[in-house]
């Protein structure tokens, strides 16, 4: 039988790219809920708040970086998956918010929507790549 | 859409896996076109065309042709 094939497939590479890729979707949601919670007490030091925000300035060059490397490596289905787990997470996201955000507008429920919009995306993002990835 | 992928793989004794590695794309965008849940895009489906030696035509099957 006629078979060059490596040991790793690009199905295996692949699948271990979009695990890392939710991986880190994951890490750069958490980092952000954690600035979020230090940032919003008013009595922390000026020191403190600049050292979170900083923080985020490479984390964020390589999550850009590690993004665009990752859709490279993607083929034209697996794009097209991640694209619509993408359309999913946008719009269940935006959903709950809105309604969240009605919520709040009456005044029967307080609190933050930056940790919850980006909690949710993660959440129908993930939800949302493993019912259309079983399609394919 | 309808085409002969399968059977042109299996005439050449490949997996899917073995042909997912010719084309560069994952098995499972391979199985996906071969049970016709996913058309492939114009230059991937020249790829496979190029790579059994045959027109578009022949291993892609227009179902409205009549």
């Amino acid at each position: 039988m006629n078979n060059p094939i490596k040991s790793v497939s690009n199905t295996e590479k692949q699948s271990k790219e979009s695990r890392k890729f939710v991986l880190v979707l994951a890490i750069s949601i958490a980092a952000l809920i954690l600035a979020e919670a230090t940032l919003a007490f008013p009595d922390r030091p000026l020191w403190i708040k600049l050292v979170v925000v900083f923080a985020h300035v490479p984390f964020t060059i390589f999550a850009a970086i590690y993004g665009w490397r990752f859709l490279k490596k993607l083929d034209e289905l697996q794009r097209l998956i991640h694209m619509q787990a993408f359309i999913i997470g946008i719009t269940g996201a935006g959903t709950i918010l809105l309604s969240y955000s009605l919520l709040m507008s009456a005044g029967l429920i307080a609190g933050e929507m930056t940790w919850l919009f980006w909690s949710l995306l993660w959440l129908f993002y993930s939800v949302g790549h493993r019912l259309v990835s079983r399609r394919y | 859409m309808k085409n002969r992928l399968k059977i042109l793989r299996a005439e050449k004794d490949w997996s899917q896996a073995d042909l997912a590695e010719r084309l560069k794309v994952s098995r499972q965008t391979v199985n996906a076109i071969e049970v016709g849940k996913y058309d492939p895009s114009l230059p991937l489906a020249f790829s496979i065309a190029r790579l059994f030696g045959r027109r578009i035509e022949n291993i892609f099957i227009d179902g409205e042709l009549k």
